[in-house]
């Protein structure tokens, strides 16, 4: 089976990658950061992304806690 | 430290990949970030599909991403409906890719929640009890607007994405 080719294209930058891990390795020239990195979403979201990721955390350790 | 996680779209034939997306605007048009005034969707006609993925790039120390949830807020315009693949039972498994297309969608034909669900409703690993346990991407959300002859302009809804994270 052949893989298929796909465009990748970073939304905040709009650099295009050839591959998803070329993409997540790079340093996007909007935010200074990776989108692996946390401060990556934080840049684009006015730092928004680590209340919600807060309160995602929250969610799934209060389940973690009924089970 | 805690994961990170964003929003990806996925447009045309090539499913070319937009990631971190910052609107789900619907419109006439298979484009991300499109501007929903210069692609309108006439009364009677839908809106092209969307077909995006919650995509976990890091889990930053975290142990899993599970529990994911969508749904939208604010209503829409009269005569108009929101349809998508995502269900809280009878879920239908991971979809193919295929070209988003205006007419109207036979992936998308669930109602979109107007609230946040009881329960997961967009699978991973083609499960709606599924987890990412490493970086990946939840299955395909495919959503669309349908409207009748008699729809009336404008809406402007917040589209919501979540999930759980446990250390």
């Amino acid at each position: 089976m052949v893989a298929k080719k796909q465009i990748v294209i970073c939304g905040a930058c709009g650099k295009e990658f050839k591959s998803n891990d070329d993409y997540l390795d790079h340093v996007c020239e909007k935010t200074g950061y990776t989108p692996r990195d946390i401060e990556h979403q934080d840049a684009l979201t006015g730092g928004r992304f680590s209340k919600i990721s807060a309160a995602a955390l929250a969610r799934g350790e209060a389940r973690k806690a009924k089970e | 430290m805690a994961a990170t996680v964003q929003i990806n779209e996925f447009n045309t034939v090539g499913e070319t990949k937009t990631a971190s997306i910052t609107n789900s605007n619907m419109g006439s048009t298979d484009a991300v970030n499109l501007n929903a005034v210069t692609y309108p969707i006439a009364a009677d006609d839908n809106s092209y599909e969307k077909w995006q993925k919650i995509e976990v790039t890091a889990m930053g120390g975290s142990s899993k991403i599970d529990n994911l949830k969508t749904w939208r807020t604010t209503a829409l315009a009269a005569e108009a409906t929101h349809l998508t693949n995502a269900r809280i039972a009878d879920y239908g498994g991971a979809e193919e890719f295929a070209t988003p297309i205006a007419t109207a969608s036979t992936i998308a034909d669930q109602t979109m929640p107007s609230s946040e669900p009881a329960s997961a409703n967009l699978g991973i690993g083609g499960a709606l009890a599924g987890a990412l346990t490493d970086a990946g991407s939840s299955d395909y959300l495919v959503h669309q607007i349908q409207t009748t002859a008699s729809a009336v302009a404008g809406a402007s809804c917040t589209m919501n994405y979540q999930y759980d994270e446990t250390a």
